[in-house]
């Protein structure tokens, strides 16, 4: 049961692939490795914690009021994400910029919230908040890799594609600029969802 | 009721906790955070006078701009003034155009309640520069609007006040691959060496569309190559770093024409 809560989330039951959410930041952060691997340790921890406190929380929070009790949990721990990040990684959080905030708003915290936390123990919840961030963070991995390799001919900074290959050296490749805007995430989240359902036979119904 | 009481009083008691947990981060980590905007300020100062700072360590950098760097304050008609300091500076950005304005941080909240910052003259507005005495250069501060952001940098300039010697951007949020190259080692390197008077008129430096070669070659020394795709963030920089180099103009004249 432990087992199978880490790894549904892996493939079986992507937040991303299969759920499709949170798919707002794995478009706008996964232009480099670098900030792809922050924003999903970043998230990582704020749906583990928030998870933990809710299923704690869950036999006092009135049903009434729940989501808001959610969001302030939630917002609580982001807001705890971005100070630390500004104090120990300034340069990090200066690329991530706004998107460590819009974590609040990403469907998959709130989503993980409700729907398991809220009738599940706590050890159960921190195994699901884990396993639903690396859910998200390998897809988010796997997208800005591809994205800054074609892109940039980079991968987490160095240069990748020997710098003699490019048109302005003499040579014959070009980085490709849709690779570097949001159509060009989309187009890759394409082909992973494609390639993820193929596996699992999962038809939307 | 009595459920009522009881959702008021859980509200209550997570708010308080809440917010207790995020002041009390706050103000245990403003010391790091604060240290950093200041670090990166200097940092930039120092990368634009012409230092290759990725090969120099922190405590390198800070004693370049602490043994080398004099701040040079100037009042809006580029008359130096000795009774205010950078320290004491706030820069406040104009929304509508992304222009700095340097005011004293004491006037800082009734400023920004200011409409039209420009034509206002109720509050003492400021002009500083560094100069930094190992390279010779003037470092004047400039920020505009690009596409999607402003643009906040520093240009430099030699000791004749004409010859560019490096330019810096240290916060933007232009798109990566395309108006965020402004930031690259390519696209500034390019400003070195550029001139921005022309037969004693203030040209500044223009981005140019595409590859300077394009144009014609007594404007080569006072444009640079473009970046592909990213038409709004060249135009953007070319106009503001004409206007803040403008507000500076007295007093580089007076230095050029010596």
């Amino acid at each position: 049961m432990a087992n199978k809560i880490l790894s549904d989330p892996l493939i079986d039951n992507n937040p991303i692939t299969k759920q499709v959410l949170g798919v707002c930041s794995a478009l706008a952060v996964t232009v480099k490795l670098e900030m792809a691997l922050v924003m999903a340790i970043a998230l990582t921890f704020v749906l583990t914690f928030s998870n933990l406190t809710i299923s704690l929380l869950r036999k006092y929070i009135p049903m009434n009021v729940r989501i808001i009790v959610q969001l302030v949990v939630i917002a609580t721990l982001v807001i705890l994400v971005d100070q630390v990040l500004q104090a120990y990684m300034y340069d990090v959080s200066k690329q991530l910029s706004v998107f460590v905030g819009l974590i609040i708003t990403n469907c998959i915290v709130m989503g993980r919230a409700d729907a398991f936390a809220m009738s599940n123990t706590p050890r159960d919840s921190i195994l699901d908040g884990i396993g639903n961030g690396i859910g998200y963070g390998t897809i988010l991995i796997i997208v800005s890799i591809v994205r800054e390799i074609l892109g940039t001919g980079q991968m987490y900074g160095y240069q990748l594609i020997p710098m003699s290959f490019y048109l302005e050296n003499g040579g014959w490749y070009m980085n490709n600029g849709l690779m570097l805007l949001a159509p060009g995430a989309f187009i890759v989240l394409g082909l992973l969802i494609w390639a993820q359902r193929t596996y699992t036979g999962f038809v939307e119904e | 009721m009595a459920n009522n009481l009881k959702t008021y009083t859980f509200m209550t008691v997570i708010t308080l906790i809440s917010s207790l947990l995020l002041s009390y981060s706050y103000s245990a980590l403003k010391v790091l955070t604060d240290e950093n905007v200041k670090f990166d300020i200097k940092r930039n100062i120092v990368k634009s006078a012409g230092y290759n700072i990725s090969s120099m360590s922190k405590a390198e950098i800070i004693d370049n701009y602490e043994s080398n760097v004099k701040e040079i304050i100037l009042d809006s008609n580029n008359q130096e003034v000795f009774d205010a300091s950078w320290e004491n500076l706030i820069g406040i950005e104009d929304k509508k155009n992304g222009l700095t304005y340097f005011v004293e941080k004491k006037d800082k909240i009734k400023f920004n309640l200011i409409e039209n910052k420009d034509i206002d003259t109720s509050i003492r507005k400021f002009l500083p520069l560094f100069f930094h005495s190992e390279k010779n250069a003037y470092i004047i501060p400039i920020s505009g609007k690009g596409l999607w952001s402003t643009l906040f940098g520093f240009i430099s300039l030699g000791s004749d006040a004409n010859t560019v010697q490096g330019i810096t951007f240290y916060k933007h949020k232009e798109t990566p691959g395309l108006g965020g190259e402004v930031d690259k080692k390519w696209f500034q390197d390019n400003f070195v060496g550029k001139e921005i008077f022309s037969n004693n008129e203030l040209v500044s430096v223009k981005v140019a569309k595409g590859k300077i070669n394009a144009l014609p070659e007594s404007e080569w020394s006072h444009s640079v190559d473009g970046i592909t795709g990213a038409t709004i963030t060249s135009q953007g920089v070319t106009d503001f770093l004409y206007r803040d180099l403008a507000r500076y103009e007295t007093f580089l004249r007076d230095i050029y024409g010596k």
